[in-house]
């Protein structure tokens, strides 16, 4: 296999599934916020973590820029305490990839949670447990076809993201080149041979992604018999 | 018996105001109350779901709301268990699974077998509850919350949205359940029959206020005769006097006709009789020669299976009847392969109530 | 033969004969109602912004053209431009790519002209910590150096060139962040992105927040020229030679070169 597309391929398959991995928590946090409480403001937060979606990814990606790079005091912290840097590295296209595809599962979350019957949790905690155990024994595993549909969807738009990754990773082959990167590159840089192996993984993979959170949007509750 | 139950309360929700007091001994005390009488304000008040403007509830001794002495223990402090109209069952786990949610202890085997023998859940313990009936299910409900070991088991209309013949199924259980287990229970119903059948003594409300408490029989029907309260009539209809002759009154009873001893009673278009489940013989063919007036063909729609007899529940128009046969009269007939029986009733078996309730 | 009617003929073809001359030495034929045109597509390499909206600027107040420019890397424009993108005037920052168009027939060769020179220095960010006198001190720069693609952008090309030349190469291409254009890479160095670039001359004069840390030895400065070419598939090449023409102008020569540019 040639190594000049299976570089980009295998980076975009890490930043999916990483960004959608780390997207789980936050998504699970803020879905069930959203799904479950009402409180003042709530619009407001809630448009305010779904910016990702309508915001120019470019301009995600210049936001992430400032303040992820050594010079702001957060990348500086990160860089001394953690050794860990973003700007021109692999890890800052999980970082872009993450941050545009946190609405598509904090969207899906919430669906799920407000699906579910809040009157179980009602009667989880009337039995005795407390809100940890309500949460893991009932809340979770009666939102889990919206969790995992949720995971997906940020894996297949984690695969496309484009304006964020090149703004903070770069686009350096062999260290932060992801497949849509690649694509770009090579037609306007003029090596037109290598995109059919790249676009033909790009349409897999988007494909496989979206799939799988179909049918897992589409899964009847568990055990619905209403 | 000891105060199980013990509140005095106000509550203001728009125009509505609540105000009752009563204190129930254990068994199963009832509320009564048409809707928009205060009766689910009154349970969301009990539960802690609502806070009362101003009174006292004190559950088994402990007094978990005390407006003048500032207390308002949790919903989840106070140790009741709950029975909703819809089951509630957690779909995503076994029968089993639902009910040892809220065990607490370890060591209790013997009570939960017990409690699975008393409800017949052992051959439905590995299922999820989308495969289960309704009535099946409110089983499950009622074994999950009394494995929970609450002070007192409020019921807030259980049966109401499970069809007719499934009811007085559920019902039996209940009581059943009350009698070998001595859980206090409160059972909050507008249905008259319902708390007829099951309730030792019933607090009424009415438009927020309390009016009147005591004994089932005498507090829901002004007069009673034939039945002592506490007694178990599993069968109670309404039913339209067609005609009368020589003491004797025929009523209409679904496509049949029913026999009743009538007396000297004044005439009524209506009349309310009872007739116990262990009352009534049943055969799988239509008989002559037999001094029994009632002999009425009925459709068997289910059979549940206990350690020593069989509840039947039968179907006659319109109306459910529920007959208790034992399991060795269940075998020789076959009744699991029958359809269409007969049900014999003695007129001297069927109680007769004056009043008729609207 | 009557001498009236030789006269008339000799004055003919004295004027077909000026006619012919003065197409060779200036190239074109202007049509008979020729009007200098509304519009002028300008494909022109990245590192030409400034100049060549300036040069547009000045073309507009004197013509009324409206010249519409479409800035990129030179070889990009190429690929656009083979790709059927209309254009009138080609100005690429190397002579490459002109050559590939005129191979394919898309430019005459006697349409191109090259116009200009320029040279490569290193950049870094005004804010910048370390200093960087010299080309050794690349290698021991920590980070990335920023570069138009070293494979296929002209000022990529160069720098690469450069560095080869001074036998850097081996050690730096494994640090290279390569951009799309030579503006993309100096936006890099502006940034913080990265420490240090390799950009033109002209570019280091564009961006505020950007330093020259020293200009490439001559020794290993590439030969850079710039091209220009008209499109045969142009409908105003008439205007577009104008253009040209304009660029070469003593006028358009102190334009280029208030921008940093030397013209040829």
């Amino acid at each position: 296999m040639n190594n000049e597309y299976m570089f980009p391929i295998i980076l975009s398959l890490k930043c999916g599934f990483l960004s959608a991995l780390l997207n789980l928590p936050w998504g699970i946090f803020w879905g069930w916020l959203l799904g479950r409480k009402e409180f003042p403001g709530k619009i407001f937060l809630q448009t305010l973590l779904y910016i990702p979606l309508v915001l120019p990814p470019v301009l995600t990606g210049y936001f992430l820029l400032v303040v992820l790079s050594p010079r702001s005091g957060l990348g500086k912290f990160l860089l001394d305490v953690f050794a860990v840097r973003f700007v021109l590295d692999w890890k800052g296209a999980v970082a872009a990839a993450a941050i545009v595809s946190g609405p598509f599962m904090i969207l899906m979350v919430k669906q799920a949670i407000e699906q579910s019957d809040n009157r179980l949790e009602f009667v989880a905690r009337n039995l005795g447990a407390g809100r940890w155990r309500t949460f893991w024994t009932v809340t979770l595993p009666l939102a889990w076809p919206g969790i995992v549909a949720g995971f997906f969807l940020a894996f297949a738009r984690s695969i496309g993201e484009f304006g964020a990754t090149i703004m903070l990773a770069g686009n350096i082959p062999e260290k932060t080149q992801t497949i849509p990167l690649a694509i770009y590159s090579h037609v306007y840089l003029g090596h037109e041979a290598a995109i059919l192996p790249l676009i033909a993984a790009a349409v897999f993979l988007s494909y496989l992604g979206l799939g799988f959170s179909n049918m897992f949007m589409r899964t009847k509750k568990i055990g619905n018999h209403r | 018996m000891p105060t199980i139950l013990e509140f005095d309360l106000k509550k203001k929700l728009g125009t509505f105001q609540l105000d009752v007091q009563a204190s129930l001994d254990g068994g199963l005390a009832g509320v009564f109350g048409r809707s928009g009488s205060g009766k689910t304000t009154l349970l969301n008040c009990l539960t802690g779901f609502l806070k009362p403007d101003a009174g006292r509830i004190v559950f088994n001794g402990t007094t978990v709301f005390s407006s003048a002495d500032r207390v308002d223990i949790s919903t989840q402090g106070r140790k009741f268990g709950m029975v909703f109209q819809e089951d509630l069952l957690f779909p995503h786990l076994t029968v089993k699974q639902n009910i040892f949610y809220g065990r607490r202890r370890r060591d209790n085997k013997k009570y939960v077998k017990e409690v699975i023998d008393l409800l017949a859940l052992y051959k439905l313990v590995d299922r999820y509850p989308s495969r289960l009936s309704g009535g099946e299910r409110q089983r499950v409900a009622l074994a999950r919350v009394l494995l929970y070991e609450p002070d007192v088991i409020l019921m807030d209309e259980p049966v109401s949205s499970l069809d007719v013949s499934t009811r007085y199924q559920v019902l039996a259980y209940i009581k059943k359940t009350q009698r070998a287990f001595k859980v206090p229970m409160i059972y909050v119903s507008h249905s008259l029959s319902e708390l007829l059948f099951l309730a030792d003594n019933v607090l009424v409300l009415e438009d927020g206020r309390s009016t009147d408490f005591g004994p089932a029989a005498k507090v829901l029907l002004p007069r009673h005769e034939g039945a002592e309260s506490g007694e178990e009539v599993e069968n109670i209809y309404e039913l339209p006097v067609l005609g009368i002759k020589a003491g004797n009154a025929a009523l209409a009873f679904g496509p049949s006709q029913l026999m009743i001893g009538y007396g000297q009673r004044p005439i009524k278009p209506r009349v309310k009789v009872g007739i116990k489940a262990r009352d009534i013989i049943v055969s799988t063919q239509a008989i002559d020669y037999i001094s029994a007036r009632n002999i009425i063909p009925a459709r068997l729609e289910q059979a549940i299976e206990h350690k020593d007899h069989y509840l039947l529940s039968t179907v006659v128009g319109t109306y459910t009847c529920l007959v208790e046969i034992t399991r060795a009269a269940y075998e020789d007939l076959q009744l699991d392969k029958a359809k269409e029986v007969y049900l014999i009733i003695k007129s001297r078996s069927i109680i007769v109530w004056e009043e008729v309730l609207s | 033969m009557n001498p009236l009617v030789l006269s008339c003929f000799r004055s003919t073809a004295l004027r077909v004969l000026v006619g012919v001359l003065l197409m060779g030495i200036t190239g074109h034929v202007r049509p008979a109602a020729a009007q200098i045109a509304e519009e002028l597509d300008v494909c022109a390499a990245a590192s030409l912004t400034d100049a060549v909206t300036d040069i547009a600027r000045v073309f507009k107040s004197r013509y009324g053209t409206a010249v519409r420019l479409n800035l990129a890397g030179s070889n990009t424009l190429r690929i656009q431009i083979e790709k059927g993108a209309p254009c009138d005037v080609f100005l690429s920052a190397d002579e490459e790519n002109v050559q590939q168009l005129v191979g394919q027939g898309l430019i005459d060769a006697q349409d191109t002209q090259a116009f200009l020179r320029n040279q490569l220095v290193v950049v870094v960010s005004a804010q910048a910590e370390g200093a960087l006198h010299d080309l050794a001190d690349l290698e021991h720069m920590a980070g990335y150096l920023s570069l138009a693609d070293p494979q296929t952008v002209p000022a990529g090309i160069y720098a690469k060139q450069a560095l080869q030349a001074a036998g850097l190469w081996p050690a730096l291409q494994g640090r290279i962040a390569p951009a799309l254009d030579v503006r993309a890479a100096l936006a890099q160095v502006e940034q913080g992105v990265t420490p240090g670039g390799i950009v033109y001359a002209t570019d280091a004069a564009a961006a505020k927040n950007v330093t020259i840390a020293f200009v490439i030895p001559a020794d290993f400065q590439p030969d850079i020229v710039y091209v220009a070419g008209v499109l045969r598939s142009s409908p105003r090449r008439w205007t577009a030679q104008e253009f040209l023409g304009f660029l070469t102008s003593e006028q358009g020569r102190t334009v280029l070169k208030q921008n940093g540019f030397t013209p040829l």
